[in-house]
């Protein structure tokens, strides 16, 4: 099968109790893969499952074919296999800049290099401007990332995974926290780089769901209750019963 | 401006000056703060620049002093390169072992671990008697340190350690200050500021913090084999973690994560020491209070101070 | 060695990792409640010794000396707790080092002044100063016997504790969530000075027991410090659990490795080795599981 990642039958069980069970899903290139479900429903697991960064269960996942058990998150990452946080996880006293050389350098076979200054590979800096351009990052590129807005390290964010060449995105709620002006902004910086990666997207923002997913997968409690096109996910009975009987859009 | 780029010099020509009107005792001071500095960057390199936290860090000054009194015959010297390659090296190879341990926890664990196997290597020197217990041992002959016998060294000279030890310190800044601009650095800094994102986006943290570990080692052995020449002795005290514990407190007084730090603050505790032994036998008493005072209310240390704000 | 040495050899191996049980949990419980990570936690056991060795001499009777130590170590726990610990509670752990480092020089130094550097011994109470005859020749000290019941006690009290007070299911829950032990709302500043000062009693009053079949002596603290390290390295932290199968582990080996004869190539290697017994152990124990033998994977 083509799928740039594919989990199956993914399990994972804190002290007995199912956070995620046996939930199969793949995305492909292009491609983007909603992951929606109301709080505790196993999303964030599901995502620090895919990235490595806990150990499943039960079940496997192959990415680009390769079957990864025991990958741990810096394995993945080398794999190509980038994420995001939930929580803004950067570097916050480093400049943006700074923030994105450090995750470019990890795909150049340059950092146990001991005596050469950074200067002397300029490569790096050129590929992080590229990934700050993506971003519309640029003009912020000397400010430390703590000083920026919330949006805005969010997007610093976006940029550490994609600095790292990924080929597949894992994103966990990227507009976690954002107002709405930022959330739209977020939405086309996703729009505009979708083409290159098969992203992953956790999200509890329904309208950037919709306006953005191919493929969509509604968890409840760790199981995956309906999956498929978000048109028809969408009207699903159980669906509309799992967010209690509400609208889907909240 | 101007001040800024004199200033250093000056105390360069100062220090390079300094045994020719100095009191023999005031270059043998001087000396052995060179040779504390030289430790205490390389704690720095852990410390401040890797933020790791080590209590252990006398171990491999310590050990290094040792290699070179088990090395050094009764009665010749030795050769002052093949004994200082031996003990840089046999210390690279304990630092890999003890890395390799303790780099295998985090934070308090890694401060526990470190402390603890710090003392291991006490408690094996103090209590067994293969090399001399808790006396320690005695290197008799200093190393001989000739080029083809046109140019010479007398170690036991006091002008002449001097300067030899002032050269080493400078080479050891410059490795530092070279490694610290590098890639390799760059990941360091990485590791220091967040870890969890350095592994996420790739990184061997482990490999890298034990690489750094082993340098950092290394670097504690050129202070430690200084140290044994100096005192023409070493004693189990030189691995003991009140020395880790010192040195800590020099790299947090001048300021952790600079290359300037080190420099400072051993230099000023050192000096702020030798005057409370001075008003009293119960100084540890004053460096005590200086330490929770400094640890307190200048986490940034000296070089955090307004006049050397804009100091590289 | 025969049955009877073993047995004693097990007692003394026992009743020295219940003391030092006492002290590690100390340490742990300050650090799993507090996160803060106290160096200055043997100088209090030394403190705790020399007080006992004091009051012997002062008042002539241990059980009050015991309980006014126990009363001065309290009062100076919580005067610590409001000059130093309390400004370390949200800052690093470089910091909290340095700043119980200073605190240790101050104490070794004070104890200089004030009690010298010498060696004392402090004599068994009168009421305990028996011995229960195992065979003919061998006999086990009562004293011994009754450090090891005060040390379950207070163990005993200590689990209890834990698993049935909002308190213990803040130790239980550890550092990671001290944000929810800010959200339960009770008067967080006066709970932490309260069990620092525990801590602190906790660890003076092991050195006051142990004083009478140990001698008193300058460098004790960092000795038992160490060990403590040791013993929560190896039991996982914020584990009191972990903390007293440490304790006993390392106290028998430690006891039965000044004991042991082995030779190797001839030469004895024990117990001028046994000294690293112990740090053997954590080493293995770091290699294997670096957390801990009760720790969670972090």
């Amino acid at each position: 099968m083509g799928s740039l990642i594919e989990a199956r039958g993914l399990t994972k069980n804190f002290s007995g109790l199912a956070a995620v069970s046996s939930v199969t899903l793949s995305c492909d290139r292009g491609m983007i893969h909603a992951v929606i479900g109301p709080n505790g429903a196993g999303k964030s697991t599901l995502i620090n499952l895919l990235s490595g960064e806990l150990r499943p269960t039960d079940g496997q996942i192959l990415v680009d074919g390769v079957n990864v058990k025991g990958y741990g998150p810096t394995k993945m990452s080398l794999l190509g296999v980038g994420r995001s946080y939930q929580r803004t996880n950067i570097y916050p006293n480093l400049s943006v800049l700074e923030n994105c050389n450090i995750a470019v350098q990890s795909r150049l076979e340059i950092s146990m290099r001991f005596f050469g200054a950074v200067t002397s590979y300029p490569d790096v800096e050129a590929r992080s401007k590229q990934v700050m351009q993506r971003l519309q990052l640029d003009s912020l590129a000397h400010k430390k990332a703590n000083e920026l807005s919330h949006g805005e390290q969010r997007q610093v964010e976006i940029a550490l995974a994609l600095a790292t060449e990924p080929k597949v995105l894992l994103l966990d709620e990227p507009l976690a926290g954002m107002g709405a002006e930022e959330s739209l902004r977020m939405v086309e910086l996703l729009r505009n780089i979708r083409s290159d990666f098969a992203m992953i997207l956790v999200e509890h923002d329904m309208d950037a769901v919709f306006a953005l997913a191919d493929h969509l997968t509604v968890m409840v409690n760790g199981e995956v209750i309906e999956s498929g096109k978000p048109e028809v996910v969408r009207l699903s009975r159980r669906v509309q019963e799992a967010y209690l009987g509400g609208d889907i859009d909240e | 401006m101007i001040l800024r780029k004199v200033l250093p010099a000056l105390i360069l020509l100062g220090l390079v000056c300094l045994p020719l009107w100095g009191d023999r005792f005031y270059i043998q001071f001087a000396s052995k703060i060179l040779v504390m500095i030289i430790f205490v960057s390389s704690l720095n390199l852990l410390v401040g620049f890797t933020g790791l936290v080590s209590l252990g860090h006398a171990a491999f000054f310590g050990f290094s002093g040792y290699v070179l009194a088990i090395l050094s015959p009764l009665d010749s010297p030795m050769n002052f390169f093949v004994a200082f390659l031996a003990s840089i090296l046999s210390v690279g190879v304990l630092g890999a072992i003890f890395g390799a341990l303790v780099l295998r926890t985090k934070g308090i664990f890694f401060i526990m671990s470190t402390l603890a196997l710090g003392e291991m290597l006490f408690y094996f020197l103090h209590d067994t008697n293969l090399a001399g217990g808790s006396d320690g041992m005695y290197i008799n002959v200093r190393p001989n340190l000739s080029l083809f016998d046109w140019w010479h060294l007398d170690l036991a000279n006091v002008i002449h350690f001097y300067y030899l030890t002032l050269i080493l310190l400078f080479l050891v800044l410059i490795v530092i200050r070279r490694i610290i601009a590098s890639p390799f650095g760059r990941v360091l800094t990485g590791i220091r500021v967040n870890e969890h994102r350095t592994k996420a986006i790739g990184y061997n943290t482990y490999k890298f913090k034990l690489v750094c570990f082993v340098i950092a080692s290394m670097i504690a052995a050129v202070g430690g084999f200084l140290a044994a020449v100096q005192y023409g002795v070493v004693n189990p005290e030189m691995v003991g973690w009140h020395v880790s514990g010192h040195a800590l407190m020099m790299v947090i007084l001048g300021g952790k994560g600079t290359v300037l730090g080190p420099v400072l603050g051993t230099t000023t505790l050192m000096l702020v020491e030798e005057g409370f032994q001075m008003l009293t036998k119960h100084w540890q008493l004053l460096t005590g209070v200086v330490i929770v005072l400094v640890a307190l209310f200048l986490p940034k240390g000296l070089v955090g101070l307004k006049i050397f704000k804009k100091a590289p | 060695m025969d049955a009877v040495t073993i047995f004693i050899q097990a007692m003394n191996g026992i009743q020295y990792g219940l003391l030092l049980f006492l002290v590690a949990s100390g340490l742990t419980l300050i650090f799993g409640i507090m996160g803060v990570i106290n160096i200055a936690h043997g100088s209090f056991y030394m403190i705790g010794a020399y007080l006992a060795w004091s009051f012997m001499g002062w008042i002539g009777n241990f059980w009050l000396g015991l309980f006014v130590g126990v009363v001065v170590a309290f009062v100076l726990g919580l005067v610590l707790e409001f000059l130093f610990i309390r400004f370390l509670y949200d800052k690093d752990h470089l910091q909290q080092v340095l700043v119980t480092y200073g605190l240790i020089l101050i104490f070794s130094e004070l104890r200089s002044v004030i009690w010298g550097d010498d060696v004392h011994s402090v004599a068994i109470p009168a009421l305990l100063d028996g011995s229960i005859q195992l065979t003919e020749n061998l006999a086990y000290p009562v004293y011994r016997i009754w450090l090891s019941s005060v040390c379950i006690v207070i163990a005993i009290l200590m689990f209890l504790g834990i698993q049935h007070t909002r308190l213990g299911m803040m130790i239980r829950a550890g550092e990671s969530d001290r944000e929810m032990t800010k959200a339960l709302g009770i008067n967080i500043g006066l709970v932490y000075r309260f069990i620092f000062a525990l801590g602190v009693s906790l660890a003076a009053f092991s050195g006051m027991i142990s004083a009478p079949i140990s001698s008193v002596f300058p460098g004790m603290g960092g000795q038992v410090l160490i060990v403590s390290f040791v013993v929560v390295v190896i039991g996982g932290l914020g584990s009191i659990k972990g903390a007293m199968v440490a304790a006993l582990l390392v106290g028998l080996i430690d006891t039965f490795g000044k004991v042991t004869t082995l030779h190797i190539f001839g030469v004895n290697i024990f117990p001028e080795m046994a000294g690293m017994s112990i740090f053997a152990l954590m080493a293995l124990i770091l290699m294997f599981r670096p957390q801990g033998i009760f720790g969670r994977e972090h």
